[in-house]
Protein backbone atom coordinates (compact mmCIF):
# COMPACT_ATOMS: atom_id res chain seq x y z
CA UNK A 1 0.00 0.00 0.00
CA UNK A 2 3.03 2.27 0.92
CA UNK A 3 4.51 1.81 -2.27
CA UNK A 4 1.54 1.85 -4.10
CA UNK A 5 0.85 5.62 -2.64
CA UNK A 6 4.67 6.09 -3.04
CA UNK A 7 4.16 5.33 -7.24
CA UNK A 8 1.00 7.41 -6.81
CA UNK A 9 3.29 10.57 -5.41
CA UNK A 10 5.57 10.03 -8.30
CA UNK A 11 3.07 9.81 -10.64
CA UNK A 12 1.79 12.79 -9.60
CA UNK A 13 4.74 14.68 -9.52
CA UNK A 14 5.48 13.90 -13.18
CA UNK A 15 2.28 15.28 -14.06
CA UNK A 16 3.14 18.75 -12.36
CA UNK A 17 6.45 18.20 -14.05
CA UNK A 18 4.79 18.01 -17.88
CA UNK A 19 1.87 19.94 -17.34
CA UNK A 20 3.25 23.57 -18.05
CA UNK A 21 0.21 24.45 -16.51
CA UNK A 22 -0.26 28.06 -16.00
CA UNK A 23 1.03 28.82 -12.39
CA UNK A 24 4.33 27.69 -13.21
CA UNK A 25 4.20 29.73 -16.30
CA UNK A 26 2.80 32.36 -14.33
CA UNK A 27 5.49 32.02 -11.63
CA UNK A 28 8.53 31.96 -13.75
CA UNK A 29 7.11 35.40 -15.53
CA UNK A 30 6.99 36.70 -11.74
CA UNK A 31 10.58 36.57 -10.80
CA UNK A 32 11.47 37.67 -14.38
CA UNK A 33 8.94 40.70 -14.56
CA UNK A 34 10.98 43.44 -14.08
CA UNK A 35 12.96 42.44 -17.72
CA UNK A 36 9.52 43.55 -19.70
CA UNK A 37 8.51 46.27 -17.54
CA UNK A 38 8.33 50.08 -18.42
CA UNK A 39 9.60 52.38 -15.51
CA UNK A 40 8.76 55.36 -14.54
CA UNK A 41 11.23 58.07 -15.64
CA UNK A 42 13.79 58.64 -12.90
CA UNK A 43 14.08 54.82 -11.78
CA UNK A 44 17.59 53.29 -11.50
CA UNK A 45 18.57 51.19 -14.19
CA UNK A 46 19.01 47.33 -14.18
CA UNK A 47 22.58 46.93 -12.73
CA UNK A 48 22.59 43.62 -14.78
CA UNK A 49 25.66 41.30 -13.79
CA UNK A 50 27.35 44.56 -12.36
CA UNK A 51 24.65 44.05 -9.54
CA UNK A 52 25.81 40.38 -8.59
CA UNK A 53 29.41 41.31 -8.39
CA UNK A 54 29.12 41.84 -5.00
CA UNK A 55 26.94 41.11 -1.55
CA UNK A 56 25.69 44.37 -1.41
CA UNK A 57 25.48 44.84 -4.93
CA UNK A 58 23.91 48.35 -6.69
CA UNK A 59 21.88 50.77 -4.51
CA UNK A 60 22.72 54.25 -7.24
CA UNK A 61 19.48 56.31 -5.68
CA UNK A 62 20.49 55.52 -2.35
CA UNK A 63 17.48 54.40 -1.35
CA UNK A 64 18.22 51.53 1.14
CA UNK A 65 17.05 48.75 -1.40
CA UNK A 66 19.41 46.86 -4.00
CA UNK A 67 18.18 48.39 -7.48
CA UNK A 68 17.25 45.08 -8.69
CA UNK A 69 15.29 43.96 -5.91
CA UNK A 70 13.66 47.66 -6.05
CA UNK A 71 12.77 47.05 -9.51
CA UNK A 72 11.41 44.07 -9.37
CA UNK A 73 9.25 44.61 -6.11
CA UNK A 74 8.09 47.83 -8.34
CA UNK A 75 7.11 45.80 -11.36
CA UNK A 76 5.68 43.17 -9.28
CA UNK A 77 2.88 45.27 -7.75
CA UNK A 78 3.33 48.43 -9.74
CA UNK A 79 -0.25 49.67 -8.29
CA UNK A 80 -0.11 48.63 -4.71
CA UNK A 81 2.04 50.78 -2.83
CA UNK A 82 1.25 49.23 0.71
CA UNK A 83 2.33 45.28 -0.98
CA UNK A 84 5.30 46.93 -2.29
CA UNK A 85 6.02 48.51 1.11
CA UNK A 86 5.66 44.92 2.55
CA UNK A 87 8.32 43.61 0.15
CA UNK A 88 10.82 46.19 0.47
CA UNK A 89 10.71 46.10 4.04
CA UNK A 90 11.43 42.39 3.61
CA UNK A 91 14.08 42.84 0.85
CA UNK A 92 15.85 45.94 3.45
CA UNK A 93 15.40 43.17 6.40
CA UNK A 94 17.05 39.77 3.86
CA UNK A 95 19.99 42.65 2.71
CA UNK A 96 20.94 42.56 6.07
CA UNK A 97 21.76 39.20 6.27
CA UNK A 98 24.96 40.01 3.77
CA UNK A 99 26.70 42.38 6.55
CA UNK A 100 29.53 40.24 7.92
CA UNK A 101 31.25 39.98 11.18
CA UNK A 102 27.92 40.89 12.84
CA UNK A 103 28.56 40.90 16.89
CA UNK A 104 25.86 38.92 18.87
CA UNK A 105 23.68 42.23 19.21
CA UNK A 106 24.01 43.08 15.57
CA UNK A 107 22.94 39.56 14.71
CA UNK A 108 19.78 39.08 16.93
CA UNK A 109 18.85 42.98 15.49
CA UNK A 110 18.75 41.76 11.96
CA UNK A 111 16.91 38.70 13.03
CA UNK A 112 14.22 40.95 14.61
CA UNK A 113 14.34 42.88 11.73
CA UNK A 114 13.49 40.02 9.96
CA UNK A 115 10.68 38.76 12.02
CA UNK A 116 8.96 42.19 11.99
CA UNK A 117 9.28 42.11 7.98
CA UNK A 118 7.96 38.59 7.87
CA UNK A 119 4.84 39.65 10.37
CA UNK A 120 4.48 42.36 8.05
CA UNK A 121 3.96 40.35 5.19
CA UNK A 122 1.10 37.93 6.89
CA UNK A 123 -0.62 41.33 8.04
CA UNK A 124 -0.41 42.46 4.01
CA UNK A 125 -1.06 39.24 2.18
CA UNK A 126 -3.47 36.55 3.12
CA UNK A 127 -2.62 33.19 4.38
CA UNK A 128 -0.08 31.31 2.37
CA UNK A 129 0.28 33.85 -0.15
CA UNK A 130 2.63 35.79 2.18
CA UNK A 131 4.78 32.68 2.50
CA UNK A 132 5.29 32.76 -1.41
CA UNK A 133 5.86 36.11 -1.23
CA UNK A 134 8.80 35.76 1.46
CA UNK A 135 9.77 32.83 -0.94
CA UNK A 136 9.94 35.36 -3.86
CA UNK A 137 11.59 38.25 -1.91
CA UNK A 138 14.37 35.73 -0.81
CA UNK A 139 15.14 34.21 -4.04
CA UNK A 140 15.94 37.56 -5.34
CA UNK A 141 18.02 38.45 -2.66
CA UNK A 142 20.22 35.83 -2.74
CA UNK A 143 20.46 35.80 -6.57
CA UNK A 144 23.67 34.45 -6.45
CA UNK A 145 26.14 31.54 -5.10
CA UNK A 146 28.09 34.08 -3.09
CA UNK A 147 24.72 35.56 -1.34
CA UNK A 148 23.64 32.58 -0.62
CA UNK A 149 26.36 30.94 1.04
CA UNK A 150 26.61 34.14 3.35
CA UNK A 151 22.87 33.61 3.72
CA UNK A 152 23.66 30.43 5.19
CA UNK A 153 26.74 31.46 7.29
CA UNK A 154 24.35 33.74 9.02
CA UNK A 155 22.06 31.38 9.47
CA UNK A 156 23.95 29.03 10.89
CA UNK A 157 25.09 31.11 13.90
CA UNK A 158 21.41 30.60 15.00
CA UNK A 159 21.41 27.18 14.92
CA UNK A 160 20.14 25.07 18.42
CA UNK A 161 18.72 28.71 19.79
CA UNK A 162 15.04 28.91 20.43
CA UNK A 163 13.96 32.31 19.19
CA UNK A 164 11.56 34.59 21.33
CA UNK A 165 9.23 36.61 19.42
CA UNK A 166 9.14 39.97 19.93
CA UNK A 167 6.58 40.76 16.78
CA UNK A 168 2.76 38.84 17.81
CA UNK A 169 0.79 38.92 14.74
CA UNK A 170 -1.72 41.42 16.34
CA UNK A 171 0.37 44.55 16.36
CA UNK A 172 1.25 46.11 13.54
CA UNK A 173 5.11 45.19 12.28
CA UNK A 174 4.96 46.86 8.60
CA UNK A 175 7.37 50.33 9.27
CA UNK B 1 -14.30 28.92 51.92
CA UNK B 2 -10.68 30.43 53.53
CA UNK B 3 -11.72 33.13 52.23
CA UNK B 4 -14.77 33.31 53.83
CA UNK B 5 -13.30 32.64 57.37
CA UNK B 6 -10.18 34.95 56.68
CA UNK B 7 -12.75 37.55 56.37
CA UNK B 8 -14.53 36.42 59.57
CA UNK B 9 -11.68 36.63 61.42
CA UNK B 10 -10.76 40.11 59.93
CA UNK B 11 -13.99 41.45 59.28
CA UNK B 12 -13.26 45.06 60.15
CA UNK B 13 -9.66 46.02 58.73
CA UNK B 14 -10.05 47.52 55.10
CA UNK B 15 -6.90 45.75 53.19
CA UNK B 16 -6.36 44.76 49.76
CA UNK B 17 -6.63 40.71 48.71
CA UNK B 18 -5.08 39.88 45.64
CA UNK B 19 -4.15 36.42 43.70
CA UNK B 20 -0.90 36.06 43.30
CA UNK B 21 1.34 33.00 41.66
CA UNK B 22 -0.64 33.02 38.79
CA UNK B 23 0.76 30.98 36.00
CA UNK B 24 2.46 32.81 32.95
CA UNK B 25 1.00 31.40 29.88
CA UNK B 26 1.96 28.75 27.45
CA UNK B 27 4.48 29.08 24.73
CA UNK B 28 3.55 27.23 21.28
CA UNK B 29 7.32 26.80 19.79
CA UNK B 30 7.58 25.62 16.50
CA UNK B 31 10.44 23.17 15.92
CA UNK B 32 11.45 23.41 12.18
CA UNK B 33 12.40 20.36 9.77
CA UNK B 34 15.37 20.04 7.66
CA UNK B 35 16.06 22.04 4.72
CA UNK B 36 14.29 25.12 6.98
CA UNK B 37 16.21 28.27 7.38
CA UNK B 38 15.47 30.51 10.27
CA UNK B 39 12.81 32.69 8.56
CA UNK B 40 11.53 29.94 7.28
CA UNK B 41 10.97 28.39 10.16
CA UNK B 42 9.81 31.64 11.32
CA UNK B 43 6.96 32.12 8.64
CA UNK B 44 5.98 28.94 10.10
CA UNK B 45 5.67 29.77 13.35
CA UNK B 46 3.50 32.82 12.09
CA UNK B 47 1.80 31.13 9.98
CA UNK B 48 0.46 28.89 12.57
CA UNK B 49 -0.32 31.77 14.70
CA UNK B 50 -2.01 33.23 11.71
CA UNK B 51 -4.08 30.02 11.84
CA UNK B 52 -5.07 29.16 15.38
CA UNK B 53 -6.27 32.28 17.21
CA UNK B 54 -8.93 32.89 14.97
CA UNK B 55 -10.11 29.14 14.66
CA UNK B 56 -9.86 29.32 18.80
CA UNK B 57 -11.18 32.89 19.15
CA UNK B 58 -12.03 32.11 22.83
CA UNK B 59 -8.22 30.86 23.39
CA UNK B 60 -6.93 33.46 26.25
CA UNK B 61 -4.35 35.61 25.68
CA UNK B 62 -1.56 34.41 27.83
CA UNK B 63 -0.40 33.08 24.70
CA UNK B 64 3.24 33.59 22.53
CA UNK B 65 4.75 31.75 19.85
CA UNK B 66 8.29 31.01 19.80
CA UNK B 67 10.93 29.13 17.52
CA UNK B 68 13.28 26.53 18.50
CA UNK B 69 15.28 26.08 15.56
CA UNK B 70 18.14 23.69 14.84
CA UNK B 71 19.60 22.81 11.79
CA UNK B 72 20.99 19.08 12.26
CA UNK B 73 23.86 18.98 9.58
CA UNK B 74 25.17 21.76 6.89
CA UNK B 75 22.73 20.40 4.55
CA UNK B 76 21.54 23.50 2.27
CA UNK B 77 25.52 23.75 2.33
CA UNK B 78 25.45 20.80 0.74
CA UNK B 79 22.79 21.53 -1.42
CA UNK B 80 24.63 24.93 -2.55
CA UNK B 81 27.42 22.49 -3.60
CA UNK B 82 25.07 20.58 -5.55
CA UNK B 83 24.23 22.96 -7.45
CA UNK B 84 27.24 24.80 -8.11
CA UNK B 85 28.60 21.36 -9.52
CA UNK B 86 25.36 21.39 -11.71
CA UNK B 87 26.37 24.58 -13.00
CA UNK B 88 23.09 26.54 -11.30
CA UNK B 89 24.85 30.10 -11.59
CA UNK B 90 20.87 31.57 -11.18
CA UNK B 91 20.15 31.25 -7.33
CA UNK B 92 16.56 32.26 -7.74
CA UNK B 93 16.10 28.96 -9.37
CA UNK B 94 17.86 27.32 -6.47
CA UNK B 95 15.43 28.90 -3.75
CA UNK B 96 12.07 28.65 -5.48
CA UNK B 97 13.11 24.77 -6.19
CA UNK B 98 13.78 24.68 -2.53
CA UNK B 99 10.91 26.78 -1.53
CA UNK B 100 8.32 24.82 -3.76
CA UNK B 101 7.84 28.18 -5.71
CA UNK B 102 8.51 26.26 -9.08
CA UNK B 103 9.13 22.64 -9.92
CA UNK B 104 12.56 21.52 -9.23
CA UNK B 105 14.26 19.15 -11.77
CA UNK B 106 14.90 15.72 -10.67
CA UNK B 107 18.72 16.11 -10.17
CA UNK B 108 17.34 18.46 -6.91
CA UNK B 109 14.79 16.24 -5.85
CA UNK B 110 17.42 13.10 -5.74
CA UNK B 111 19.50 15.31 -3.86
CA UNK B 112 17.09 15.81 -1.32
CA UNK B 113 16.24 12.39 -1.07
CA UNK B 114 19.56 11.03 -0.88
CA UNK B 115 20.26 13.42 2.21
CA UNK B 116 16.90 12.31 3.60
CA UNK B 117 17.69 8.96 3.77
CA UNK B 118 21.26 9.20 4.91
CA UNK B 119 20.29 11.74 8.06
CA UNK B 120 17.22 9.86 9.28
CA UNK B 121 18.41 6.39 8.48
CA UNK B 122 21.80 7.27 10.75
CA UNK B 123 19.87 7.33 13.76
CA UNK B 124 16.90 9.37 15.69
CA UNK B 125 19.09 10.83 18.48
CA UNK B 126 21.10 13.85 17.88
CA UNK B 127 23.15 15.71 20.26
CA UNK B 128 23.95 19.19 20.78
CA UNK B 129 20.61 19.99 21.97
CA UNK B 130 21.34 21.40 25.38
CA UNK B 131 20.19 25.25 24.12
CA UNK B 132 17.00 23.82 23.28
CA UNK B 133 16.70 22.43 26.64
CA UNK B 134 18.11 25.10 28.33
CA UNK B 135 15.21 27.52 27.09
CA UNK B 136 12.76 24.79 27.73
CA UNK B 137 13.63 24.65 31.10
CA UNK B 138 13.83 28.36 31.62
CA UNK B 139 9.86 28.75 30.10
CA UNK B 140 8.83 26.21 32.81
CA UNK B 141 10.82 28.39 35.62
CA UNK B 142 9.25 31.39 34.59
CA UNK B 143 5.78 30.27 34.99
CA UNK B 144 4.92 28.73 31.34
CA UNK B 145 4.08 25.25 30.10
CA UNK B 146 4.88 24.25 26.44
CA UNK B 147 3.15 23.25 23.28
CA UNK B 148 6.09 21.75 20.59
CA UNK B 149 4.62 21.77 17.62
CA UNK B 150 7.75 20.22 15.85
CA UNK B 151 7.72 19.36 12.19
CA UNK B 152 9.63 16.68 9.97
CA UNK B 153 13.40 16.57 11.37
CA UNK B 154 11.97 18.70 14.95
CA UNK B 155 10.36 15.61 15.77
CA UNK B 156 13.08 13.54 16.54
CA UNK B 157 14.46 16.30 18.68
CA UNK B 158 10.78 16.82 20.41
CA UNK B 159 11.13 13.11 21.34
CA UNK B 160 14.47 13.81 22.86
CA UNK B 161 12.47 16.41 24.75
CA UNK B 162 9.39 14.48 26.05
CA UNK B 163 11.96 11.63 27.16
CA UNK B 164 14.87 13.24 29.19
CA UNK B 165 13.94 16.97 29.68
CA UNK B 166 12.54 16.03 33.17
CA UNK B 167 15.06 14.90 34.43
CA UNK B 168 18.12 17.63 32.86
CA UNK B 169 19.23 19.47 35.61
CA UNK B 170 19.40 22.93 33.54
CA UNK B 171 21.95 25.64 34.28
CA UNK B 172 20.12 27.80 37.10
CA UNK B 173 21.03 25.16 39.55
CA UNK B 174 17.31 25.03 40.46
CA UNK B 175 16.89 21.55 39.88
CA UNK B 176 15.23 19.19 37.16
CA UNK B 177 11.27 19.33 36.88
CA UNK B 178 11.59 16.20 38.30
CA UNK B 179 13.69 17.06 41.43
CA UNK B 180 10.61 20.40 41.78
CA UNK B 181 8.27 18.11 41.57
CA UNK B 182 10.00 16.02 44.78
CA UNK B 183 10.56 19.68 46.43
CA UNK B 184 7.02 20.65 46.03
CA UNK B 185 4.31 18.47 45.91
CA UNK B 186 1.94 21.20 44.32
CA UNK B 187 4.54 21.18 41.47
CA UNK B 188 2.96 19.68 37.87
CA UNK B 189 4.62 16.14 36.61
CA UNK B 190 6.53 16.99 33.17
CA UNK B 191 3.54 15.49 31.13
CA UNK B 192 1.13 18.24 32.34
CA UNK B 193 4.07 21.46 31.61
CA UNK B 194 4.79 20.33 28.64
CA UNK B 195 3.52 18.63 25.37
CA UNK B 196 4.26 17.83 21.60
CA UNK B 197 2.06 18.10 18.96
CA UNK B 198 4.24 15.85 15.53
CA UNK B 199 3.35 16.77 12.14
CA UNK B 200 5.34 15.24 9.11
CA UNK B 201 6.52 13.02 11.22
CA UNK B 202 9.56 10.36 10.70
CA UNK B 203 9.92 8.84 13.99
CA UNK B 204 8.60 5.36 14.44
CA UNK B 205 7.18 6.40 17.93
CA UNK B 206 5.88 9.26 19.65
CA UNK B 207 6.35 9.57 23.72
CA UNK B 208 4.00 10.07 25.88
CA UNK B 209 0.77 9.41 22.86
CA UNK B 210 1.87 12.58 21.11
CA UNK B 211 -0.74 13.12 18.58
CA UNK B 212 1.09 13.12 14.91
CA UNK B 213 -0.51 14.10 11.44
CA UNK B 214 0.91 13.17 8.12
CA UNK B 215 0.00 12.98 4.77
CA UNK B 216 -0.47 9.20 3.32
CA UNK B 217 1.33 11.55 -0.03
CA UNK B 218 4.15 13.00 1.74
CA UNK B 219 7.03 12.34 -0.70
CA UNK B 220 9.64 12.67 2.27
CA UNK B 221 7.70 10.65 4.91
CA UNK B 222 7.06 7.87 1.54
CA UNK B 223 10.42 7.97 0.72
CA UNK B 224 11.69 7.75 4.39
CA UNK B 225 9.23 4.87 5.00
CA UNK B 226 10.91 2.72 2.02
CA UNK B 227 14.19 2.53 4.43
CA UNK B 228 13.34 2.95 8.59
CA UNK B 229 10.37 2.23 10.45
CA UNK B 230 8.01 5.38 10.40
CA UNK B 231 4.84 6.15 11.70
CA UNK B 232 1.89 5.88 8.98
CA UNK B 233 0.23 8.68 7.09
CA UNK B 234 -2.97 9.47 8.82
CA UNK B 235 -4.33 11.98 6.81
CA UNK B 236 -6.23 10.97 3.68
CA UNK B 237 -6.60 14.17 1.28
CA UNK B 238 -3.87 15.15 -0.68
CA UNK B 239 -0.90 16.87 0.55
CA UNK B 240 0.98 17.36 -2.75
CA UNK B 241 0.17 20.71 -4.72
CA UNK B 242 0.98 22.60 -7.32
CA UNK B 243 3.73 25.37 -6.72
CA UNK B 244 3.69 28.35 -5.63
CA UNK B 245 1.01 28.22 -3.31
CA UNK B 246 1.06 24.09 -3.01
CA UNK B 247 4.35 22.17 -2.08
CA UNK B 248 5.04 19.56 -5.04
CA UNK B 249 6.65 17.50 -2.14
CA UNK B 250 3.42 17.53 0.32
CA UNK B 251 5.89 18.23 3.34
CA UNK B 252 5.99 22.04 3.76
CA UNK B 253 4.01 23.12 7.09
CA UNK B 254 2.58 25.71 5.65
CA UNK B 255 1.63 25.30 1.93
CA UNK B 256 1.19 21.22 2.44
CA UNK B 257 0.05 21.00 6.18
CA UNK B 258 -1.66 24.16 7.20
CA UNK B 259 -3.27 24.60 3.51
CA UNK B 260 -5.00 21.03 3.62
CA UNK B 261 -8.00 21.92 5.48
CA UNK B 262 -8.10 18.11 6.85
CA UNK B 263 -4.54 18.24 8.23
CA UNK B 264 -4.86 21.84 9.10
CA UNK B 265 -7.82 20.80 11.44
CA UNK B 266 -6.37 17.90 13.11
CA UNK B 267 -3.31 20.05 13.99
CA UNK B 268 -5.23 23.03 15.45
CA UNK B 269 -7.26 20.16 17.71
CA UNK B 270 -4.35 18.64 18.75
CA UNK B 271 -3.03 21.78 19.69
CA UNK B 272 -6.39 22.82 21.49
CA UNK B 273 -6.52 19.50 23.78
CA UNK B 274 -2.82 19.98 24.51
CA UNK B 275 -3.64 23.81 25.71
CA UNK B 276 -6.59 21.84 27.77
CA UNK B 277 -4.46 19.14 29.25
CA UNK B 278 -1.17 21.50 30.46
CA UNK B 279 -1.32 23.01 33.94
CA UNK B 280 0.68 26.01 34.82
CA UNK B 281 4.13 25.81 36.68
CA UNK B 282 4.54 27.26 39.79
CA UNK B 283 7.52 29.45 39.05
CA UNK B 284 10.40 29.31 40.71
CA UNK B 285 11.55 33.06 41.47
CA UNK B 286 8.06 34.57 41.33
CA UNK B 287 7.43 36.28 44.63
CA UNK B 288 4.20 35.84 46.16
CA UNK B 289 4.31 38.76 47.73
CA UNK B 290 6.84 41.79 47.83
CA UNK B 291 7.11 44.13 50.58
CA UNK B 292 9.04 47.35 49.18
CA UNK B 293 10.46 50.39 51.89
CA UNK B 294 13.00 52.97 50.96
CA UNK B 295 15.72 54.22 53.74
CA UNK B 296 13.97 55.68 56.55
CA UNK B 297 14.37 59.42 56.90
CA UNK B 298 15.13 60.09 60.68
CA UNK B 299 14.96 63.43 62.32
CA UNK B 300 18.21 64.68 63.95
CA UNK B 301 18.89 62.96 67.61
CA UNK B 302 16.60 60.14 66.41
CA UNK B 303 17.09 56.67 64.84
CA UNK B 304 14.64 54.00 63.53
CA UNK B 305 14.10 50.82 62.08
CA UNK B 306 11.86 48.53 59.86
CA UNK B 307 11.97 44.89 59.84
CA UNK B 308 9.50 43.37 57.25
CA UNK B 309 8.80 39.42 58.39
CA UNK B 310 7.14 37.07 56.27
CA UNK B 311 6.49 34.30 58.43
CA UNK B 312 7.56 31.14 55.87
CA UNK B 313 9.57 28.18 57.52
CA UNK B 314 10.50 24.95 55.95
CA UNK B 315 12.79 22.10 57.33
CA UNK B 316 13.86 25.20 59.92
CA UNK B 317 14.81 27.49 57.18
CA UNK B 318 13.80 30.84 56.53
CA UNK B 319 12.31 30.84 53.70
CA UNK B 320 12.41 35.23 53.53
CA UNK B 321 14.45 36.89 50.59
CA UNK B 322 16.23 40.47 50.60
CA UNK B 323 16.73 42.43 47.55
CA UNK B 324 18.93 45.62 47.79
CA UNK B 325 18.84 48.17 45.25
CA UNK B 326 20.18 51.62 45.11
CA UNK B 327 17.88 54.25 43.80
CA UNK B 328 18.84 56.92 40.97
CA UNK B 329 17.83 59.18 44.40
CA UNK B 330 21.18 57.89 46.20
CA UNK B 331 18.54 56.21 48.98
CA UNK B 332 18.42 52.14 49.31
CA UNK B 333 15.30 50.55 48.48
CA UNK B 334 14.49 47.27 50.08
CA UNK B 335 12.49 44.05 49.05
CA UNK B 336 11.63 41.56 50.96
CA UNK B 337 9.64 38.41 50.00
CA UNK B 338 8.90 34.47 49.53
CA UNK B 339 8.66 33.26 46.08
CA UNK B 340 5.70 31.06 45.24
CA UNK B 341 7.67 27.88 44.77
CA UNK B 342 8.56 28.07 48.63
CA UNK B 343 5.72 28.92 49.90
CA UNK B 344 4.46 26.64 52.21
CA UNK B 345 0.79 25.64 52.06
CA UNK B 346 -1.92 27.28 54.55
CA UNK B 347 -1.35 30.54 56.15
CA UNK B 348 1.70 32.74 56.43
CA UNK B 349 1.37 35.91 58.65
CA UNK B 350 3.29 38.86 57.57
CA UNK B 351 4.46 41.18 60.58
CA UNK B 352 6.84 44.08 61.03
CA UNK B 353 8.88 45.51 63.97
CA UNK B 354 9.65 48.94 63.94
CA UNK B 355 12.19 50.36 66.57
CA UNK B 356 12.31 53.94 67.45
CA UNK B 357 14.86 55.74 69.86
CA UNK B 358 14.24 59.53 69.96
CA UNK B 359 12.15 61.87 71.13
CA UNK B 360 9.86 63.00 68.07
CA UNK B 361 6.67 60.99 66.27
CA UNK B 362 8.65 58.80 63.38
CA UNK B 363 6.39 56.95 60.33
CA UNK B 364 7.59 54.17 59.17
CA UNK B 365 6.42 53.35 55.24
CA UNK B 366 5.97 49.95 53.45
CA UNK B 367 4.83 49.63 49.87
CA UNK B 368 3.14 45.53 50.17
CA UNK B 369 2.86 44.42 47.18
CA UNK B 370 -0.18 41.72 47.17
CA UNK B 371 0.61 40.35 43.50
CA UNK B 372 4.00 40.14 43.60
CA UNK B 373 4.94 43.08 41.51
CA UNK B 374 5.64 40.80 38.84
CA UNK B 375 4.00 43.68 36.36
CA UNK B 376 4.47 46.62 38.40
CA UNK B 377 2.83 48.46 35.65
CA UNK B 378 -1.05 46.36 36.23
CA UNK B 379 -0.67 45.99 39.75
CA UNK B 380 -1.20 48.88 42.63
CA UNK B 381 0.64 47.98 45.53
CA UNK B 382 -0.50 49.36 49.25
CA UNK B 383 0.81 51.79 51.54
CA UNK B 384 1.01 50.96 55.05
CA UNK B 385 1.88 53.56 57.56
CA UNK B 386 2.78 53.02 61.44
CA UNK B 387 3.40 55.89 63.10
CA UNK B 388 5.52 55.31 66.27
CA UNK B 389 6.42 57.36 69.24
CA UNK B 390 8.43 56.94 72.17
CA UNK B 391 11.22 54.36 72.51
CA UNK B 392 11.23 50.96 71.81
CA UNK B 393 10.34 47.64 69.64
CA UNK B 394 6.93 46.89 68.27
CA UNK B 395 5.02 44.58 66.46
CA UNK B 396 2.48 44.99 64.01
CA UNK B 397 0.41 42.51 62.37
CA UNK B 398 0.46 43.66 58.77
CA UNK B 399 -1.35 40.85 56.29
CA UNK B 400 -1.50 37.42 55.63
CA UNK B 401 -1.01 34.87 52.54
CA UNK B 402 -3.35 31.89 52.09
CA UNK B 403 -1.98 29.33 50.02
CA UNK B 404 -3.12 26.11 48.86
CA UNK B 405 -3.67 23.34 46.22
CA UNK B 406 -5.04 25.10 42.88
CA UNK B 407 -8.18 24.34 40.77
CA UNK B 408 -8.11 23.77 36.99
CA UNK B 409 -4.91 24.87 35.12
CA UNK B 410 -3.03 26.53 38.42
CA UNK B 411 -1.41 24.14 40.55
CA UNK B 412 -1.37 26.95 43.67
CA UNK B 413 -3.77 29.35 44.76
CA UNK B 414 -2.33 32.17 46.55
CA UNK B 415 -4.20 35.12 48.33
CA UNK B 416 -2.68 38.11 49.91
CA UNK B 417 -4.27 40.77 52.10
CA UNK B 418 -2.33 43.71 53.32
CA UNK B 419 -3.49 45.95 55.78
CA UNK B 420 -4.17 48.88 55.12
CA UNK B 421 -4.07 50.02 58.71
CA UNK B 422 -1.57 47.84 59.56
CA UNK B 423 -2.78 46.47 64.24
CA UNK B 424 -0.06 47.02 66.75
CA UNK B 425 0.60 43.85 68.99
Amino acid sequence: MQNLLFRCSFFFLAIIHGSGCSKDTDDADILHIDRTFIFPSGFPPDPGDAGKKTLQGIDSDHDGVRDDLQRWIYARYPKDEQKRKALSQMAVAYQEHMKKDLDETELMAVVDRSEKSIVCLYQTFNGVRADVECGYVKAKAFNTAERTKQFLRFDARLDGRVLESKHPLNIAACE
Amino acid sequence: MISFLFFCLFPIIPGSFAASCAGSGTVVLFGNGMFNSRDEATSSKIALEEALLPWWPTLNSKLRFDVSYKRSEPLLEQLVNVAVQKGVSDFENFWTWLSSLSVAPRWFKDAIEERVVTLFGRGTTFPNLKEHFESYARYIRTGYNVILVSHSQGNFYANQAMRNLSAYPDGSLTGSIEKKQRTNSLFPKFSNLFANVQVATPVSATVDTSPWTTFKDDFVMATLRKKVSVLPGNVESLGIGSPPEGDFLGHSFTKAYLRNAESKQKILRDIQSAYIKLKFPIAYYQPAVMLEQEQIEVPAGQSAELHPKIHAIKDGGDLQLRKEERLPSGKVSYKDFVTCFELPPGDTKITARTFLDGPKLQEFRLLAWPEGKVNPDKEKPVELKMLVKGRGWRTWDIGVILAKAGQGREPLNVQVEAYREPRLR
